[in-house]
C-alpha cells in the first residue's frame, strides 16, 4: 500500500500508480547507461538505508539508486550484531534516532512482518519497504513487472507460473497482489507444505498440482528461492527431491510459449530451483531483473521525493 | 446505615429476576429486594433510573502478573481495573513469571487480594511445577492455600499422561482443571490464526487444529477419568461442536471464551495492530459466530476476558516480537452488551455467562440478588456512550484494543460486600 507517501507494499497501489513508476524507471535506465550516471533530482535530500537483514543486492540497488539521484545516503547495516541493535536498540529507539537525524527517505529491510508499517506511523521520513519478514517486497515486484514489459510490453492478460516456495516468499506475495492489479494470471506449484492452502483465495491465482501444468503455455515463468532460513523442521524431505520435483529444467521450459522468459528474484540455487543450465540461458533474464531493480528504486524514490521543497 | 439501589431494571440469572425493583443493602447483604421496597428506607440512595442492575461479575481468567511482573499489573491495579468493569470476583491466572505452584504464592495472592479489598481476587492454582509440564504441583495444598481451580495460564500440557494423572488426582479434590488448549508443535512460532490473514500478511499461523486435537484430547480424558475439565478461551468452531457433543454424552465438561474473540477477528490484524495479538489467535467469522451460537444454546459456560496486561516495551514493537494478551476488565461488560444487541443474545443469557456461569465451573454456588445474598453487585447504563482513552485505563498497562474506540454502556457502581467500590 501506499500510504501517504510511503511504499509499504503493492496492496492498495493502484495500476496507474504502477504503471507511471514503469514509465519512470525506464527513464533511469537510460540514464544507468550513461557515461556519466547521475542526476541532480534528489540533491540535498537525505535517504538512509536500514538494513535489518543481511542482502547484498536490494541493499546495493538502493544505495546506487540513491546516489544516481544526487541523494546523501547513509547505510545503516543493522544485522549481523555489529551496531545499534546488539546493543539491544530496539526499532522504535531506531526510529526516534532517524527522525532526529531529519531523514527524508527511510528504505528498511527487516525480518519481521510489518516492521515498515511500524516505522511508518512514528517517523516523519517517508518509508520505502525493502522487505519485511515473508509479507511484501513491492520493489522486487516493480522491477519484475518492468522486466516483463520489456518483454511483452502489454502485461493485462499475461500468464505467469509461480513456482517454488511461495509460503515463505515475500516477493512472491507482492508480485502475486501487483500482477492481479493489473490483470495478469498467475498460477502456481509447489510442494503443498510451501503454498498456503488459503493462497488462491487471497490473491486470486490458480493452483496447480505439477509444475508441468503451471507452466504450459506460460509466458512468464517465476520461480522462487527456496528460504531453507525461514522453514520450520519438516516441511521438505530433502532438496534432492525438490530438484526432482520441483525444479525447472530446460525440457519442463519448452512447455511454455516459445517467447516465454525465465525469472528468479537471486540468489538462485543452482540445481535445486533451476537446472544449471538455464539460469544462463537464453529465456533467463535474470541479470535484466537486476538491472531494472536500480532503475525502478530511482524511479520509486523520484515518485516519493522528487518535486518536493527541501 | 442502608443503602438502596432505586428503581434499576434487576438482571439476575440466579432467581430469574428481570424487572425494575429496588435493592436494599445493609451490614453488607442485600436485606430486601422487589419493586419500591426501598422508597420508605432510611439510608444513601443510588439512583438506578434506566440503569441496568446485575449481580457482581466473575471473571475466570485475569492475569495479574504480581508476583513476578508487578510492572505491568499488580493486585492492587488489577482489582481496580476489575470493579472498573463490574467485576466482583476474579480468578488470577498463572502467566509466565507467575507459576501458581506453591502454597505460599497462592496465600500471597489470597491475603493481598484481601488487603486491597476492593473485589473477591481469587487464584487457580497451577497445575504442574512451574508450569514446565513435567511435574504434578500439590493441588491438595494448593487448595488448602485458596486455589479454587488448577490451570497452566496459556500453557498447554502437553504430555497427555500427566494430563489424565492431573484430572484424575483433581477429583479427589473436587478441582476444576482448566486446560487451554493448544499444540506446541502445531502452533510453534505461530503469530495468527492460520488462513487468510497469516497468509496475506506472511505471519507464521497457529492452525485451528492445534486448537482442536487438544480439545479432542482433553474430552476423551475427562471421559475417561471422569473429572471436572474446563476448556478456557475456545477460538474455534472445532473445538465449540466437540463440548456441544460431549456434553450430550454426559462429560463433565465446561467452556469459556474470550471478550475479544467475541467482537474481533482474524482480519482485524491486516493493520498490524499488537494489542490484537492474542492467545489464541483471532479466527474467522464463522468461528466468532460458533463461539456466540455456543453461548446462546449452552455449550460455552462462561464468558472470560483473559485479562493480560503487557507493558508498551513488551507491545510497542514489531507484530512479530510482541508479546500476547490484551487487557480487558474494565470494558468486557459493554463490549459484551454491545455483542449481545448485535447478535440479539438475550441480555439475560449474557449476564448469566458473566456470573452464575463462571461461578458454577468453579462449583460456588452464585447466590445473585436474593434476600440474604452476599450485596455484590454492578449498576450499569447500557445508554452511555465512552471513548477508551488510556488516561481512562486503571489498569497499569494500556494494550487495550479498544483504544480510541467508543463503547456503549458504562459500569457507574460496583458495590462489594455491600460498600461502594467503584464510582465513574
Amino acid at each position: 500500500m501506499i500510504r501517504g507517501q510511503h511504499l509499504l507494499g503493492m496492496r492498495g497501489v493502484p495500476a496507474d500508480t504502477i504503471y507511471g513508476i514503469l514509465d519512470t524507471a525506464r527513464g533511469f535506465k537510460e540514464v544507468s547507461r550513461r557515461t556519466i550516471k547521475k542526476v541532480p533530482s534528489l540533491r540535498g535530500r537525505t535517504v538512509l538505508n536500514v538494513f535489518y537483514e543481511a542482502s547484498t543486492r536490494t541493499r546495493v540497488s538502493f544505495e546506487l539508486a540513491g546516489k544516481r539521484l544526487s541523494a546523501d545516503g547513509v547505510n545503516i547495516s543493522a544485522s549481523g550484531g555489529s551496531t545499534s541493535t546488539s546493543k539491544g536498540e530496539s526499532l522504535l529507539d531506531m526510529a526516534q534516532t532517524l527522525d532526529a537525524m531529519q531523514a527524508d527517505a527511510v528504505i528498511i529491510r527487516h525480518g519481521q512482518s510489518g516492521a515498515p508499517h511500524y516505522l511508518a506511523d512514528r517517523i516523519g521520513a517517508r518509508v520505502i519497504n525493502a522487505g519485511d519478514g515473508q509479507h511484501e517486497h513491492p520493489t522486487q515486484a516493480l522491477l519484475d513487472l518492468m522486466t516483463i514489459r520489456e518483454q511483452f510490453e502489454k502485461l493485462e492478460g499475461l500468464e505467469v507460473a509461480l513456482i517454488g516456495d511461495i509460503r515463505h516468499s515475500r516477493v512472491a506475495r507482492s508480485n502475486l497482489i501487483a500482477m492481479k492489479t493489473l490483470g495478469m494470471k498467475v498460477r502456481v506449484a509447489g510442494p503443498a507444505t510451501l503454498v498456503p492452502k488459503e493462497l488462491c483465495d487471497v490473491y486470486g491465482c490458480e493452483r496447480c498440482d505439477t509444475v508441468e501444468q503451471a507452466m504450459e503455455g506460460a509466458h512468464v515463468v517465476m520461480s522462487l528461492r527456496l528460504q531453507r532460513e525461514r522453514m520450520v523442521s519438516g516441511m521438505l524431505p530433502s532438496l534432492r527431491e525438490y530438484a526432482v520435483e520441483y525444479g525447472i529444467n530446460s525440457k519442463l521450459l519448452e512447455k511454455t510459449r516459445h517467447e516465454a522468459i525465465l525469472m528468479h528474484p537471486g540468489p538462485v540455487n543452482r540445481g535445486v530451483e533451476l537446472a544449471a543450465d538455464i539460469v544462463d540461458g537464453s529465456r533467463s533474464v535474470i541479470l535484466n531483473q537486476v538491472e531494472n531493480g536500480v532503475a525502478v528504486r530511482c524511479a520509486v524514490l523520484y515518485s516519493i521525493l522528487g518535486g518536493e521543497q527541501p | 446505615m442502608s443503602l438502596v439501589v432505586r428503581g434499576g431494571k434487576v438482571i439476575d440469572p440466579a432467581s430469574g429476576k428481570q424487572e425494575v425493583m429496588d435493592i436494599v443493602i445493609q451490614d453488607g447483604r442485600i436485606t430486601d429486594i422487589g419493586p419500591d421496597v426501598g422508597a420508605k428506607v432510611e439510608g444513601d440512595v443510588i439512583d438506578a433510573q434506566g440503569r441496568l442492575v446485575l449481580p457482581g461479575l466473575t471473571d475466570l481468567r485475569a492475569h495479574i502478573r504480581e508476583p513476578g511482573e508487578e510492572y505491568k499489573e499488580d493486585i492492587d491495579t488489577a482489582s481496580k481495573a476489575a470493579v472498573a468493569g463490574g467485576f466482583t470476583s476474579i480468578v488470577a491466572n498463572a502467566s509466565g513469571a507467575t507459576p501458581m505452584d506453591t502454597p505460599e504464592m497462592i496465600e500471597h495472592v489470597v491475603r493481598r487480594g484481601r488487603a486491597v479489598g476492593l473485589c473477591e481476587v481469587l487464584t487457580a492454582g497451577s497445575i504442574t511445577v512451574g508450569l514446565k509440564g513435567e511435574l504434578l504441583a500439590e493441588a491438595a495444598s494448593l487448595q488448602k492455600a485458596g486455589a479454587v481451580c488448577l490451570s497452566e495460564g496459556v500453557r498447554t500440557v502437553s504430555n497427555a499422561r500427566l494430563m489424565r494423572s492431573a484430572l484424575e488426582y483433581s477429583c479427589d479434590f473436587g478441582l476444576t482443571v482448566m486446560s487451554y488448549a493448544c499444540d506446541s508443535d502445531l502452533s510453534k512460532g505461530g503469530q495468527v490464526s492460520e488462513g487468510l490473514v497469516s497468509t496475506q500478511l506472511g505471519l507464521l499461523g497457529i492452525p485451528h487444529a492445534a486448537e482442536e486435537a487438544v480439545v479432542a484430547r482433553d474430552l476423551a480424558l475427562a471421559e475417561l477419568t471422569g473429572a471436572r475439565l474446563h476448556l478456557t478461551q475456545l477460538s474455534c468452531a472445532g473445538s465449540v461442536e466437540q463440548v456441544r457433543q460431549a456434553k450430550a454424552r454426559g462429560v463433565k465438561v465446561s467452556a469459556d471464551v474470550g471478550v475479544n474473540h467475541l467482537c474481533f477477528t482474524e482480519k482485524h490484524v491486516l493493520g498490524f495492530d499488537t494489542n490484537l495479538k492474542l492467545a489464541p489467535p483471532l479466527r474467522r467469522a464463522q468461528d466468532q459466530k460458533a463461539l456466540i451460537a455456543g453461548i446462546v444454546d449452552g455449550t460455552i459456560d462462561a464468558i472470560a476476558t483473559g485479562h493480560a496486561p503487557q507493558s508498551i516495551l513488551e507491545k510497542d514493537v514489531t507484530f512479530g516480537r510482541a508479546s500476547t494478551g490484551a487487557i480487558g476488565l474494565q470494558t468486557a461488560l459493554a463490549v459484551c452488551f454491545e455483542v449481545a444487541q448485535k447478535h440479539q443474545v438475550p441480555e439475560m443469557t449474557m449476564v448469566e455467562r458473566l456470573t452464575t456461569g463462571p461461578a458454577s465451573v468453579l462449583g460456588r454456588p452464585h447466590a445473585g440478588l436474593n434476600k440474604g445474598a452476599q450485596a455484590n453487585l454492578t449498576v450499569f447504563n447500557p445508554d452511555e456512550e465512552w471513548t477508551v482513552k488510556d488516561t481512562e485505563i486503571v489498569s497499569k498497562s494500556k494494550n487495550s484494543p479498544f483504544l480510541g474506540k467508543t463503547l456503549h454502556g458504562l459500569v457507574e457502581k460496583t458495590i462489594f460486600d455491600g460498600r461502594v467500590v467503584y464510582s465513574s
